[in-house]
C-alpha cells in the first residue's frame, strides 16, 4: 500500500502529529539542558560520594553542597545517617536539574506571562501578588494571624537592654517600614499582602511597656514627603539608600537628643548634599522580581538607586580595606551577565552577610556599635561609619544566644541596636536570650 | 520520583524509552531493562525502601512457586504457603502504615505512652504493591492465573513503575500477556503519549492549583476560630477544592500510568470513569480508584460470601469489613475509618429504600452524589478529629464565623480559570464531542476540531513545563497511601 494511503487510513491522525511534537519537544530539552546539568550534577555527586565515604569511615563530615557565607545555611543538610546523605544527594540532583533547564528564565518569563494574561494578581500558590501600583508583594495568608508572642520579644530585649546595659552600652530597637502600608499603596481586595505593620505596632507597645528605647522608621517616611517611588522599588521589599539617609538623619537626631552623644555637630554627615545620589536606568529586577519574572507585572526593568558619600573613609570590612567603593559600597553588583542572578542592592555591604565587622581607621575613638539587623539595615551602617570605630554586624537569624553573650561579653559597646523589618518578628530573629528573659507583667 | 517532575519529563522517561526501543530485538532484554529502571526509579524517593520493594518481589516469588507446586498435589500445603505470603505482605504494611496508629489508640486508651512507638516512615506506595503482590498469590492458588516461574518477570509485574507507586492494582492475569507476547504497535505510542500528556497537564494545572487553595484553606482552619474565623463560603470552597483536587490528583496519575503502561506495550485497565456523573453513591464507587474497589470486591467481599448469603444481617457485615478496610488502607487515622463508614451508610441506605431504580429526578440524583462525597472528603482530608470537627462547624456557620470575606472572593477571582475548567474535565464534555466529531462527515469541522485539540494539549504541556521549571507546588496525594 502506497504511503500516502497508509496515511490517510491512520485513526486519530492528530495524536500521531503531538506524539511526534512531544518526543521531539522532550529529546530536544533534555539534551539541550543536558550541557548545563550534567557537570552540576557531577559535582553533585562527587560531594555526596565523599560525604558517603566520610560516614562510611566513622568520620565527621565536612564536604559540603553550600557555596558561600552569604548563603542561607540555618537549613543545611542532613548527614546524620547514610540515607539522609543519599537523599539529600538526590534532593540535590533535582535541584540541579530544575535550575539547569534549557532557557530556563523564558519558561519562567513565560508562567508569569500566562498567569497575567489570565489576569491573575497573585502568583506561586500566594508567594507574590500585585497591588494597584502593580509592584510586586509577597503575600501570606498567615498575616492575620496572632501567632508569635510580641510580649516574649520585648522581654528578651529587656534582658538585652540590662546585659548591655552593665557596662553602660545602651539598646535601641529599630523598626523598618513594611513596603506595603495603607498609607502608601492600595492592594487588591482579599489578597493577604505581607502587611505586618500591627505586628509592629504590637512590639512596640511591649517595648513601650518594658522600658525599651524604640525608633519607628515609618513614622519617618511619612513624615518625609517623598513619593512611594523614591522610597521603594517595585520588583523588591528593600527600601532605597535615601529613604534609609532619612532614618539615618533621625537616628543620629535621637542619638543626641536622648543619650547627648553629641554625634556629628555641624551636620554634615547629615546633609544630603554631601552625598551622590545616582539613578541607574533599567537596571534593576528586585529579588520578588527575579524569583517571578519580568512578564507578570509587565512593567520591564526598575532604575536602581546608588546613595553614596561623596567624603573619604579609610575602613577595613571583612578583610578589604580602603574607601567607601573599596570595601562596603560595592559598584560591581550593578553590573551582571544574568539578570536573574543579579543583586544590585547588595551594592550595600552585598545585601546582608551572616556576620560582619567593620573597623574605622579614621576614628579610633569614636563609637563601638553592634548591629543585630537584617538587610533594611546595611545602607544606614554605611551612612553611620563615620562616627564610630568598630561596627560588628550580625544577622538576626544567626544572632544565637551564645553569639550575643559572647560578643557583649568581649566587647564594650555604646550601643547595640536590633534593626528588624516588619516581617523579620519571627522567632528565629529573635534567638537572644531566648530562655533566659525576665517574665515581667 | 514523580511523572511531574523535570528529572522524570528531562531525564528518566527519555532515556527509559531510548533503551527500551533500542532492545525492541529481545522482549526478555527489554523485561529486564524496564525492571532496572522501575527500581532506579522506586530507589530515588526510597533509598533505603527499594529493599523492602525487593524482599517483597522475592517473598511473592518463593510463595507463589510453592502454592503452585503444592496446589492440587497438597492442598493443605498450598494453603499454608498462601497464609504465610499473606500473613507476610500485610505484616509489612502493618509494620510500616499502621502500627504506630495502633499504638497511639493502645495508648490512648490506657491515657498514658506505656507502649513506644516505632517512628517508621511510610515507604511511598506500599499499599499499592503490597496488594498487587498480593493478589498475584492468591490467583495462583485460585488458579486464576498462572504462576510465574520467571523471577525478573514477576519482578517485573510487581514494580513496573506505571503503576508501582499509586495505582492502578493490576491483577497478574491482565498484565500476564504482556510481559512476554508484546509487539510494537505505534498506535500505541500514540495513544500512550496523548493519555500520559492529558494526565501531566490535568495534574499540573489543575489538580496542584486547586491544592494551593485546599492546602491554605485548611491550614486556616487548623489554627481554629479564636485565632482566625473562616467564613462559611471559604470552607465551601475548599471542601469542592479539595473533591476536585484529589480527583484530577489521583485519576490524572492514574491516566499518566495508563498511558506510559502503553507506550511500552502494557494494557491497564481503567480506574476512573467519570465518578461526577454518578447517579448513587453506589454508582460512584464503581466509577471511582475502580481498582482498588475490585480489589476488594475480589479478595475480600467475595470469599467472605458477598451479598449472595442468606442472611441481610452477614450481607451487612461483609460491606462493613470492607469498607473499614477501605477506609483503612487509605490512611492509618480515626477519620479514615470514619470516612469509611460514612460511605458505608450511604451505600446500606441506598440498598434499603432500592434507591437505584427509584424515579427522583437525575439533577437531585447528582447532586446528592456530589455533596455526599464532598462532606466526606472533608473528613478524608482532615488529619484529626478536631480539624475535622472545625471544617464542620466553619461549613455549617456553627463556628460564629462570618457567611463570607474579601479573601473568599479573591479566591474564587484569582481562581475561576482553575476551577471552571476542573469542572468541566470532570465530566464527559470532552468525549461527546471527540465521538461527535469523530461521526462527523464535515471534513473540515473535523480538521479545525482535532488541529484544535493538538495546540490545546501543546499549550498545557508548554504551560506545564514552565511552572515545573518555576518549582511551585506540586505534591501528589495518593503517595501518602
Amino acid at each position: 500500500m502506497k504511503l500516502i494511503e497508509k496515511i490517510k487510513n491512520i485513526e486519530h491522525k492528530e495524536k500521531y502529529v503531538y506524539t511526534a511534537m512531544f518526543f521531539a519537544g522532550m529529546f530536544s530539552l533534555s539534551i539541550l539542558s543536558a550541557k548545563n546539568s550534567l557537570p552540576e550534577i557531577k559535582k553533585t555527586a562527587t560531594v555526596a560520594t565523599k560525604q558517603l565515604q566520610q560516614k562510611l569511615k566513622g568520620e565527621k563530615v565536612t564536604a559540603t553542597y553550600a557555596a558561600s557565607a552569604t548563603e542561607d545555611t540555618t537549613s543545611s543538610d542532613d548527614t546524620s545517617t547514610l540515607e539522609a546523605i543519599v537523599s539529600t544527594g538526590i534532593a540535590h540532583v533535582d535541584n540541579n536539574i530544575t535550575t539547569s533547564v534549557y532557557k530556563r528564565y523564558d519558561w519562567i518569563e513565560g508562567y508569569g506571562t500566562v498567569n497575567r494574561l489570565v489576569g491573575k494578581k497573585e502568583i506561586d500558590g500566594f508567594s507574590y501578588a500585585l497591588d494597584k501600583k502593580n509592584a510586586y508583594n509577597s503575600v501570606n495568608f498567615w498575616v492575620t494571624v496572632p501567632d508569635h508572642d510580641y510580649r516574649r520579644y520585648s522581654q528578651q530585649l529587656l534582658t538585652l537592654k540590662n546585659e548591655v546595659g552593665k557596662k553602660g552600652g545602651k539598646l535601641i530597637f529599630m523598626g523598618f517600614p513594611n513596603k506595603f502600608d495603607s498609607t502608601w499603596d492600595s492592594g487588591y481586595s482579599g489578597i493577604p499582602y505581607n502587611d505586618y505593620n500591627n505586628q509592629m505596632d504590637e512590639l512596640l507597645l511591649w517595648n513601650r511597656r518594658y522600658g525599651i528605647d524604640s525608633i519607628d522608621f515609618r513614622t519617618t517616611l511619612k513624615n518625609s514627603g517623598l513619593t512611594w517611588k523614591e522610597m521603594f522599588y517595585k520588583t523588591d521589599h528593600h527600601w532605597t539608600g535615601k529613604a534609609a539617609f532619612l532614618a539615618f538623619k533621625d537616628l543620629v537626631g535621637h542619638l543626641n537628643d536622648k543619650y547627648d552623644a553629641k554625634l556629628d555637630p555641624n551636620g554634615y554627615y547629615r546633609n544630603i548634599n554631601n552625598y551622590e545620589i545616582k539613578w541607574h536606568k533599567n537596571i534593576f529586577l528586585g529579588a520578588s522580581g527575579r524569583s517571578v519574572g519580568v512578564s507578570f507585572a509587565n512593567e520591564g526593568l526598575e532604575d536602581f538607586q546608588t546613595f553614596k558619600p561623596k567624603f573619604d573613609c579609610n575602613i577595613t570590612w571583612n578583610k578589604m580595606k580602603g574607601n567607601y567603593t573599596d570595601t562596603v559600597l560595592i559598584p560591581s553588583k550593578l553590573k551582571y551577565d544574568n539578570l536573574y542572578e543579579s543583586d544590585p542592592y547588595g551594592y550595600y555591604m552585598n545585601g546582608v552577610c551572616q556576620m560582619d565587622q567593620i573597623i574605622n581607621h579614621n576614628n579610633k575613638d569614636g563609637l563601638k556599635v553592634l548591629w543585630i539587623r537584617d538587610s533594611f539595615a546595611s545602607p544606614m551602617i554605611v551612612d553611620s561609619i563615620p562616627f564610630c570605630s568598630q561596627i560588628d554586624c550580625v544577622w538576626g537569624k544567626y544572632a544565637t544566644d551564645d553569639y550575643v553573650k559572647k560578643a557583649i561579653k568581649n566587647t564594650d559597646y555604646d550601643y547595640v541596636f536590633v534593626a528588624y523589618g516588619t516581617v523579620d518578628l519571627l522567632p528565629n530573629f529573635f534567638h537572644f536570650y531566648e530562655n533566659d528573659y525576665p517574665k515581667k507583667d | 520520583m514523580v511523572f511531574s517532575s523535570l528529572t522524570f519529563l528531562l531525564y528518566f522517561l527519555p532515556i527509559t524509552i531510548l533503551g527500551f526501543f533500542l532492545l525492541g530485538f529481545s522482549i526478555k532484554l527489554q523485561n529486564i531493562w524496564l525492571l532496572i529502571v522501575s527500581l532506579i526509579f522506586y530507589a530515588w524517593g526510597e533509598p533505603v525502601y527499594v529493599s523492602l520493594l525487593i524482599i517483597s518481589i522475592i517473598v511473592n516469588y518463593i510463595m507463589g512457586l510453592l502454592v503452585d507446586r503444592y496446589n492440587d498435589v497438597n492442598q493443605k500445603k498450598a494453603k499454608i504457603a498462601l497464609t504465610i505470603d499473606v500473613v507476610a505482605n500485610l505484616s509489612i504494611l502493618f509494620v510500616f502504615k499502621y502500627m504506630d496508629f495502633f499504638i497511639s489508640s493502645i495508648n490512648g486508651a490506657i491515657g498514658k505512652n506505656v507502649i513506644p512507638k516505632a517512628g517508621l516512615t511510610l515507604p511511598i506506595g506500599i499499599s499499592f504493591f503490597t496488594f498487587q503482590a498480593l493478589s498475584y498469590v492468591v490467583d495462583v492458588y485460585r488458579h486464576d492465573a498462572n504462576v510465574q516461574k520467571n523471577p525478573l518477570d514477576l519482578g517485573l509485574y510487581i514494580a513496573f513503575f506505571p503503576q508501582l507507586v499509586a495505582g492502578p492494582i493490576v491483577r497478574y492475569k491482565t498484565i500476564e500477556y504482556y510481559i512476554n507476547n508484546r509487539r510494537f504497535n505505534i498506535n500505541n505510542v500514540t495513544e500512550g503519549t496523548w493519555r500520559f500528556s492529558i494526565g501531566l497537564v490535568k495534574k499540573i494545572l489543575l489538580a496542584n492549583n486547586l491544592g494551593v487553595v485546599v492546602d491554605n484553606i485548611y491550614k486556616l482552619t487548623q489554627t481554629g476560630s479564636d485565632m482566625y474565623q473562616v467564613p462559611v463560603v471559604m470552607a465551601w470552597i475548599g471542601a469542592a477544592g479539595y473533591m476536585l483536587q484529589l480527583f484530577f490528583d489521583f485519576s490524572s496519575y492514574s491516566d499518566m500510568a495508563i498511558g506510559l503502561g502503553k507506550i511500552f506495550g502494557f494494557e491497564f485497565d481503567e480506574n476512573f470513569n467519570y465518578p461526577f456523573i454518578s447517579k448513587s453513591i453506589g454508582e460512584f464507587w464503581r466509577r471511582w480508584h475502580i481498582s482498588l474497589g475490585t480489589w476488594f470486591k475480589e479478595y475480600v467481599y467475595f470469599p467472605l460470601g458477598g451479598s449472595r448469603v442468606k442472611n441481610a444481617d452477614i450481607m451487612v457485615r461483609n460491606t462493613f469489613v470492607v469498607w473499614a478496610l477501605t477506609g483503612l488502607w487509605h490512611g492509618a487515622s480515626w477519620t479514615f475509618i470514619l470516612w469509611g463508614l460514612y460511605n458505608l451508610l450511604f451505600l446500606l441506605l441506598e440498598r434499603i429504600v432500592d434507591f437505584e431504580h427509584r424515579n427522583i429526578p437525575a439533577v437531585i440524583r447528582h447532586a446528592y452524589v456530589v455533596v455526599i462525597f464532598m462532606l466526606g472528603m472533608v473528613m478524608f482530608r482532615a488529619q484529626d478529629i478536631y480539624l475535622m470537627r472545625e471544617y464542620f462547624k466553619n461549613m455549617f456557620m456553627a463556628n460564629g464565623n462570618p457567611f463570607c470575606s474579601d479573601t473568599s472572593i479573591m479566591i474564587l477571582r484569582e481562581y475561576w480559570m482553575v476551577f471552571i475548567p476542573a469542572i468541566m474535565c470532570s465530566i464527559p464534555i470532552a468525549p461527546y464531542i471527540r465521538k461527535k466529531v469523530e461521526a462527523s462527515k464535515n471534513v473540515p469541522v473535523k480538521f479545525v476540531t482535532k488541529t484544535a485539540w493538538v495546540a490545546l494539549l501543546c499549550l498545557g504541556m508548554m504551560i506545564s513545563v514552565s511552572s515545573l521549571v518555576r518549582g511551585g507546588y506540586n505534591p501528589f496525594i495518593y503517595f501518602n497511601f
